[in-house]
């Protein structure tokens, strides 16, 4: 019973904290790469709480599913951060299997698609359409690094898959690890698929389907952004760490400082990775995809060929 | 006429739902086929599921009609519609009840030519004549491969009864590839496929949700009769249907993201979801071809959860297309555009029916979807070869691909038609439908939460197939990790408080930024080909897209006067396969008509020979 309260406990402070301080990382990062200062690190918070406060106004032309798809897309983020594995010790908040994970991540693209068609904004529509074809290139590497994962151990329960008790292929978790990882990337339009910073509209993804969006609406939506960025990192940092077995022997506070640490190394790599590589042309971008779909592949081969290991 | 419809529907329904748990034998008197016929039907828990499904869509079906047609009455005649719809139905009853070959083969025909009459309902209009016309010869065609099939078998066994046909002996597997050649051309398998997105449009709409959701079924219901019952042994005609089916699920979803007309959009995607069952269908073959019951239970459970699945939503979203086209009087989707606000009911169902068929969680096409990735899953370690493992692993990950393009291709057509502007000024003039067409639509979008949250509870009623099959019960306990009720009642809450807690007032409203270009037309939206594009120009070779650009004015560079985009779009397999195959069948006939020159002469010396060859032949004989 206590061993819940503090589940629970654990897991909220986790939703609430996490990512805004992510994002807040990767922007200091670059930032200090940059020769600048820098945003303070709980910035993201002070954004939103501002958010929060202000007022909406909404396109004429908009439905219902304006702001229904942003507390839709909230409430799916919420979900997948209290069920999935993104952090260890698991929360184990309800199952997780593999594919209500990604078919969640793909409910939560629809939603957004339909955001950005609602207000007849031509900005919008062409980002949606961008979005559609990046997910439709990148979906079948995000489903193969973790079936891959499912086939080595026997099972599509991502909290079985992550558990204690799961086989040890160092190799498999890496491999599957940096797929998803790169996977996620573009699933999130970071760089090099889009610059998350640019405002040119005719080059956006993200930012051009949450065009339209203000006050509270834009803030659930980036909310709902920051905590899928934070699960996905999260899942890829489980991943990496499953590499190392003997972490996960020492305990929970072991296994939960590893994970913090683990989560903002990513960050950090990821601000330095933006900070040095170049928006690509938008016609070069399936050959980046091309390189998580080739991990994607190789983790597969080596989950077959391990057979039951 | 819709009321005796409606009844004949709910008397399906009940029929289905007694038959459940024992066989019944129907004997009808033997006169009634005037001797011609041996009539044996039959009624398991197969048939019965079958039935009952068929009992559902038919009576939103029934319901949806009675106004569709009254509007339609000047361009449709309604007895013709009613007599066919009646025939319709009975044919497609009876091949779900035939325990014998001939009765099989004559529902089947009853079954194809009253759908061929369905189809050619608005005879008026010459796109309406050519699309009878290919359906008409693609269904002779599969008539013919699945005649030969049964009179092979007939020739082994010298029984017409399906009981006592098995298929297990090397020497039956020629009549399997005909009898299963026949079933997949008239599902709609690629490279067979053609018919369907020239068929299903044109009918009117409850015709083409009776065909999407319960026709295209009804070769699956038929292969589980004869290949899963009857215990298909063969070990490389899973793999045959296996690949034909994995194209057609990419093939259908690619070319329904690149459609431009609504119908035509749903019918690529039936093709998608054909492809699906059968995959599925494929993985039960080969998971019994490999004596694994648990693959077996699996891909059985995704087939037929699919099928009911995919009848609901199906049905549903060419419903809300027929509401569509009742009131906007287009189905282009280039002229549609901003109905959310002027048929709200008709809207919010067909956003169901988009998430249902997207497979998106808590609804009914998510459990179906994810049934199937369980079976391929366990096929991936659970089959004894590495080839066939790495297959079902590389299909696992070609259908999360094809996922994603059913989103943008629900995307497309939820958002052109019913979200943003008008894009015609006949479409603003659009009204809602009236109550009895609103009904149909919203029941079967209840059912689709329903079936969603209560997938275990319709799968452990199925138990008596497996059982009949000998793969043991059906593994509903494998649905308790994904509780889609739960799923459903914690997303619905945090929803609820999110709308409680920050959407209280409602928002000041401004026009849409137009970055300063001002006031522009109505049709400077998202237009249908616009979305597609990027995908489209990745597949140029499968799609033969072109993109023709053409400026013209006094100083083209700076001051265009005239700029004409044009996209085009091939279909691959009816310009290169069917077109010229069509051409030789054509020269050919041409070629042998010079045989009837009409002289009575010859006509006299043609007899003449045929009696020499005949006399030689028996004197040799």
């Amino acid at each position: 019973m206590q061993e819940q309260i503090i589940n629970i406990v654990v897991s909220v402070l986790s939703i609430l904290i996490v990512p805004p301080l992510l994002i807040g990382t990767i922007r200091k990062t670059k930032a200090r790469l940059q020769n600048r200062i820098g945003a303070p690190l709980w910035q993201p918070f002070i954004d939103m709480t501002k958010l929060f406060r202000k007022d909406e106004t909404i396109s004429k032309t908009a439905s219902w599913a304006f702001r229904f798809s942003a507390a839709t897309a909230m409430a799916i983020s919420v979900y997948l951060a209290v069920t999935s594995p993104w952090t260890a010790p698991q929360l184990r908040l309800g199952p997780c299997d593999l594919f209500l994970f990604l078919y969640l991540l793909a409910a939560f693209r629809f939603l957004t698609l339909l955001l950005a068609l609602d207000t007849s904004s031509p900005f919008g529509t062409f980002a949606a359409s961008r979005e559609a074809t990046l997910s439709f290139l990148v979906e079948p590497a995000a489903v193969l690094s973790l079936a891959a994962l499912a086939v080595a151990a026997h099972t599509s329960d991502l909290n079985l898959i992550f558990g204690a008790g799961a086989p040890h292929n160092g190799m498999l978790w890496v491999i599957s690890g940096s797929a998803f990882l790169l996977a996620g990337l573009v699933d999130l339009s970071r760089m090099p698929i889009d610059d998350p910073t640019t405002h040119l509209e005719l080059t956006m993804v993200h930012e051009a389907l949450i065009l339209e969006a203000s006050g509270k609406n834009l803030a659930l939506l980036e909310g709902a952004t920051w905590l899928k960025f934070a699960v996905l990192l999260g899942v890829s940092a489980q991943c990496f760490l499953h590499a190392f077995p003997r972490l996960y022997a020492n305990g929970s506070v072991v296994e939960a400082a590893a994970s913090i640490t683990m989560l903002l190394l990513l960050a950090v790599s990821l601000g330095t990775f933006e900070s040095l590589t170049v928006k690509l042309h938008w016609r070069k971008a399936p050959e980046f995809i091309a390189y998580a779909l080739t991990l994607a592949f190789i983790a597969s081969i080596v989950a077959l060929g391990a057979g039951a290991v | 006429m819709s009321a005796v419809f409606l009844l004949g529907s709910l008397l399906l329904c009940i029929g289905g739902a007694c038959c459940w748990s024992k066989t019944v034998v129907l004997a009808l008197p033997q006169w009634l086929a005037l001797g011609w016929l041996p009539i044996d039907l039959r009624c398991d828990t197969l048939s019965a599921f079958f039935l009952t499904l068929l009992g559902v869509v038919s009576a939103a079906c029934a319901v949806f009609s009675a106004q569709y047609i009254s509007h339609l009455s000047d361009r449709i005649s309604p007895r013709l519609y009613w007599n066919c719809l009646f025939i319709f139905m009975l044919g497609m009853v009876l091949v779900l009840l035939a325990a014998n070959a001939p009765t099989f083969v004559v529902a089947w025909e009853l079954m194809s030519l009253s759908s061929a009459v369905l189809v050619a309902s608005e005879y008026q209009k010459q796109k309406a004549q050519t699309s009878a016309f290919i359906y008409l010869v693609a269904t002779r065609i599969a008539t013919i491969f699945l005649t030969a099939g049964f009179l092979l078998m007939f020739s082994k066994f010298h029984d017409i009864s399906f009981t006592s046909w098995s298929f297990s002996s090397p020497s039956t597997w020629l009549p399997a590839t005909l009898i299963l050649l026949g079933l997949i051309i008239k599902a709609g398998i690629w490279p067979f496929h053609i018919w369907l997105p020239h068929a299903h449009p044109e009918a009117p709409s409850p015709v083409s949700a009776l065909m999407s959701g319960i026709m295209v079924k009804l070769p699956v219901y038929a292969a589980l009769r004869l290949f899963v019952f009857g215990d298909l042994t063969c070990p490389w005609l899973p793999y045959l249907l296996l690949t034909l089916s994995a194209v057609s699920v990419f093939w259908g979803v690619l070319f329904a993201l690149n459609q431009r007309e609504l119908k035509r959009l749903l019918a690529y995607s039936t093709v998608e979801n054909i492809g699906l069952i059968f995959i599925s269908l494929s993985v039960l073959l080969l998971g019994r071809n490999a004596q694994l019951a648990v693959i077996g239970r699996l891909a059985l459970m995704a087939v037929l959860i699919h099928v009911f699945c995919h009848a609901l939503f199906k049905s549903l979203l060419f419903l809300c297309a027929g509401s569509v086209d009742f009131s906007a009087h287009t189905r282009d989707l280039s002229k549609l555009g901003g109905l959310g606000k002027r048929m709200p009911v008709t809207f919010a169902t067909f956003a169901v029916g988009s998430a249902a068929i997207c497979a998106l969680p808590p609804l009914n096409g998510f459990a179906s979807k994810w049934s199937i990735y369980q079976a391929l899953l366990n096929c991936s370690f659970g089959l004894p070869d590495i080839v066939s493992r790495a297959i079902c692993l590389g299909l696992i990950g070609l259908l999360g691909g094809v996922g994603a393009l059913a989103v943008a291709s629900f995307v497309k057509a939820l958002g052109l038609t019913f979200l943003g502007k008008p894009r015609s000024a006949q479409v603003s003039a659009a009204r809602e439908v009236p109550l009895s067409m609103q009904l149909p639509q919203l029941a079967l979008a209840v059912a689709c939460f329903l079936t969603g949250a209560f997938a275990p509870y319709l799968v452990t009623l199925l138990d008596p197939i497996s059982l009949a099959v000998g793969l043991g019960r059906m593994p509903s306990a494998a649905f308790a990790s994904i509780p889609l009720a739960q799923v459903a009642l914690v997303s619905a809450s945090l929803i609820g408080v999110i709308y409680l807690v920050a959407f209280r007032r409602p928002p000041a409203r401004f026009e849409t930024w137009d970055c300063g270009f001002g006031t522009t037309t109505l049709r400077s939206q998202v237009s249908a080909d616009s979305f597609a594009q990027p995908i489209a120009r990745i597949f140029t070779p499968v799609l033969q897209y072109h993109l023709t650009v053409d400026i013209s004015g006094h100083d083209r560079r700076h001051f265009p006067e005239k700029i004409i985009v044009e996209p085009s779009m091939v279909s691959l397999l009816e310009t290169r396969v069917y077109g010229p195959l069509a051409w030789l069948i054509q020269r050919c006939s041409q070629l042998v008509a010079k045989l009837q020159t009409g002289s009575i002469h010859l006509y006299l010396s043609y007899v003449c020979i045929a009696l020499i060859v005949l006399l030689a032949l028996g004197a040799r004989l």
